[in-house]
């Protein structure tokens, strides 16, 4: 894709897919590589960002004899998310302005 | 490179960063690992960037310049016959001195402080007596006025109201001057005495601090 994905973005797209539901680190590349070429490398720092930003937190759970790291969204997290969410709505009517016909 | 390999390499890369950090870092790739199972191994190893990018990305995250540690990548960057710089300059006196002394253990480095100081004595245990001679023989001075006028001042007074009654022209004048005493006590010795008392002080505080710093820069050292 021509655009590159600045970190903000980064940063509400992953809060987006873990305020869906809880889940863990493989599951959420997964889900933004559907949408997104984004490297194994530029997820981890994200989400260890958020973590101490504390937007996220984790617990583990036993899944087929080992502990699988979960993430969840804070009430902090959903603040940001909101305030994500408001901003790229802005941001995109702006562009829209201008690129529709 | 396998798994056990890309693991090891990043973690030998992500030594300069708190074991938390650390911890937490390997934790998430061993996951993405039991995750992909060992068939798709090859898969994610191909997906994910090389240890040494990924180690980077994530020590600039935390404020750690990956090329300022030599522990990092110092197995890829020094390879034999590549050391082609010139020999470093002999060093002065001074620096050698500085090197040895940087490289001695904290005892040893007070020793030699203590040894240094004794031996130094003469110099400045002469001056520093000097000194707390003459502050100590001023104050003595403030005392020994405000005591006297203090003193002086009361005595007159009362040898005043004394005679007041005896012959009351004299006694009158002794109490006169005694008053006199007692109010250049008030308006001119006392103020010297806080003034030379609060000068004390914050002498006694600027030598307490100088000291403490310059134990602190030792320890520093």
């Amino acid at each position: 894709m021509g655009f590159p994905i600045s970190a903000a973005l980064l940063d509400s797209m992953v809060l987006a897919i873990v305020e869906k539901e809880d889940t863990y680190g493989y599951e959420i590349t997964r889900n933004l590589r559907e949408v997104a070429d984004v490297s194994e490398s530029t997820l981890y720092p994200v989400l260890r960002r958020l973590q101490k930003n504390m937007l996220l937190e984790t617990y583990d759970r036993e899944y087929m004899g080992r502990n699988r790291r979960y993430y969840r969204v804070t009430a902090k997290g959903i603040t940001a998310l909101d305030d994500y969410r408001a901003q790229w709505q802005h941001h995109k009517e702006m562009i829209d302005s201008i690129l529709e016909k | 490179m396998n798994r056990t390999e890309f693991m090891s390499a990043l973690e030998k890369r992500l030594s300069p960063l708190s074991d938390e950090d650390r911890e937490d870092a390997l934790r998430y790739y061993d996951e993405l690992f039991d995750e992909a199972g060992p068939i798709d191994e090859t898969k994610i190893l191909n997906d994910l960037d090389d240890p040494d990018t990924i180690a980077r990305q994530i020590l600039a995250d935390n404020g750690i310049d990956p090329d300022g540690r030599p522990q990092f990548m110092i197995d890829d960057v020094i390879t034999p016959n590549q050391s082609g710089s010139n020999p470093p300059p002999p060093k002065s006196t001074v620096d050698q001195f500085k090197e040895d002394f940087g490289r001695m253990n904290r005892n040893t480095k007070i020793l030699l402080i203590i040894a240094l100081l004794i031996v130094t004595s003469p110099v400045w245990g002469g001056i520093l007596s000097g000194i707390l001679g003459l502050i100590f023989g001023l104050m003595g001075i403030i005392f020994g006025l405000v005591i006297a006028f203090t003193a002086g001042g009361v005595g007159l007074v009362i040898s005043g109201i004394v005679y007041l009654f005896k012959v009351p022209p004299i006694g009158l004048c002794i109490l006169g001057v005694g008053l006199i005493v007692i109010a250049l006590d008030i308006l001119i010795i006392f103020p010297l005495l806080k003034w030379s008392v609060g000068l004390l002080i914050k002498f006694i505080k600027w030598a307490v601090d100088t000291i403490r710093g310059m134990i602190a820069k030792k320890q520093q050292a």
